[in-house]
């Protein structure tokens, strides 16, 4: 007794169905093996309840394989129920575009299928037929593209677009240049860099700018190409279109730019957005002594002091008011004097000190007194 | 007629719907479908026409999952050809 097929088609699949992935989604369809004719094609027919388009991307156990025609659904008409004819595809293949290296499951073949004859003809020597799914990616392919597959180059010396889906690419061995890359099977290899040429960390006080500056080399010739900035943390170090960095809030972030066709193409800077903090700066005698009974010496120290740490600034100490009767003043250096009070005056010592480097100054009034 | 059938409906997962009485025996027959074999290993009889079951159908007997791939209908009877899944794990 035989059953129709698209009626049971639910326990079919539950019960012999497979699991696969139709372009990157897991579906579960019913894979039988094509008998139709001698081939050395690993041909099936995938049923299944979800649609197929020629060209779609199989994965079924661990290999990919092309969706290369759909076939008439032959038994009734029950439109839920859709069959295709996919093949297995027997190499992946690297192609180059401009630096970019994309890899595509393909259909290699040496041999075509002669439609009058019936049987399967060899290509001449060094002509083969390279068939991949149409997509964005492939629709980029030119003539006299190159790779590199099976031990050898190819060159694409044709484009066969007319079946709708899937693009055929006729190829002819073509000599190894100077630039392909036979241990990864990329040809032509193109290396672009690119760098930032500012010193890291970049800090950018909060609410400034920065303009970031990057080095962009093709083959180790500096050339342009549009590049995109990102940034990792966009609250803290926002970039814009053109490097321009804009600080936000206290934080590090890192940022990157990279070739916009190519992303693997980049570079990363770290960058610290800070607080925009204003030194507070004084010039320091100490101690703060006014006043000296007679005979009495005091020693004092001079230094600038930056958020209220000493640094090596030095000082010119000069003295003013009395005359040199009524006291000593001992320079010891730069930073250290002291005052001898040989007598009372009424007239109040001044020392004043002279920064060396910025030229901004101090000064103490001093009381010379008397004996008590 | 003393075997318990549990009524599935239309999916292998699906708790019982309704437990019916019926009569399991051994049988030895094949259906296809399509480039598939089924093995019909299983057959029940009912006393009586139960509107529950139909060809989309699957019964759970004895702990084992059956898919009804024929029914014959009789006048007061019916009787049902059954595979046993592969998929038990799944559903039992």
């Amino acid at each position: 007794m035989e059953l129709i097929m698209n009626q049971n088609m639910d326990f079919l699949l539950y019960e012999k169905g497979e699991s696969f992935l139709l372009n990157g989604v897991s579906q579960r369809g019913l894979f039988i093996e094509v008998k139709d004719k001698i081939s050395f094609y690993d041909d099936i027919i995938l049923t299944s309840k979800i649609p197929f388009e020629t060209g779609d991307s199989i994965s079924y156990q661990d290999s990919n394989w092309l969706v290369i025609s759909q076939v008439q659904n032959n038994h009734d008409a029950d439109v839920s129920i859709y069959r295709s004819r996919i093949r297995k595809c027997n190499y992946d293949v690297n192609f180059n575009f401009d630096g970019l290296v994309k890899t595509f499951p393909t259909i290699i073949e040496g041999k075509v299928f002669d439609v009058q004859s019936g049987q399967y003809i060899m290509l001449p020597t060094g002509k083969i037929l390279v068939t991949i799914q149409e997509n964005p990616d492939t629709l980029a392919m030119i003539i006299n593209q190159r790779f590199i597959k099976m031990g050898s180059a190819w060159k694409v010396i044709g484009i066969d677009r007319s079946k709708r889906g899937l693009i055929i690419l006729s190829a002819d061995l073509d000599p190894f240049a100077a630039d392909d890359d036979k241990i990864k099977e990329i040809a032509n290899v193109v290396l672009y860099t690119v760098a930032f040429s500012d010193t890291a960390p970049i800090e950018v006080n909060i609410g400034s700018t920065y303009q970031t500056t990057i080095i962009m080399q093709k083959d180790g010739t500096s050339v342009t190409f549009p590049s995109t900035y990102s940034s990792s943390a966009a609250n803290i170090m926002s970039v814009d279109a053109n490097g321009l960095l804009i600080a936000n809030m206290e934080g590090s972030a890192v940022i990157t730019v990279a070739k916009s066709d190519n992303p693997s193409v980049s570079a990363t800077i770290n960058v610290t957005a800070k607080i925009n903090h204003v030194p507070v700066v004084a010039n320091t005698i100490s101690p703060q002594t006014t006043s000296m009974l007679q005979t009495e010496t005091v020693n004092y120290s001079v230094y600038q002091y930056v958020d209220s740490v000493a640094n090596s600034d030095t000082f010119t100490i000069t003295a003013s008011g009395p005359t040199t009767t009524y006291y000593i003043l001992t320079i010891v250096d730069g930073n250290h004097f002291n005052i001898y009070n040989k007598q009372y005056t009424t007239t109040k010592l001044v020392v004043t000190c002279t920064n060396n480097r910025d030229a901004s100054s101090t000064s103490i009034s001093i009381t010379l007194k008397g004996l008590w | 007629m003393n075997d318990n059938v549990l009524i599935l409906g239309n999916n292998p997962n699906n708790i019982p719907l309704k437990t019916i009485s019926g009569d399991f025996q051994e049988y030895d027959t094949a259906i296809i479908i399509g480039s598939y074999t089924f093995n019909i290993t299983k057959r029940i009889f009912t006393d009586y026409i139960e509107s529950l079951i139909d060809m989309n159908g699957y019964l759970k007997i004895e702990d084992s999952v059956y898919k009804i791939l024929h029914i014959i209908n009789y006048s007061d009877y019916q009787e049902l050809w059954l595979y046993l899944l592969n998929r038990q794990s799944a559903v039992v």
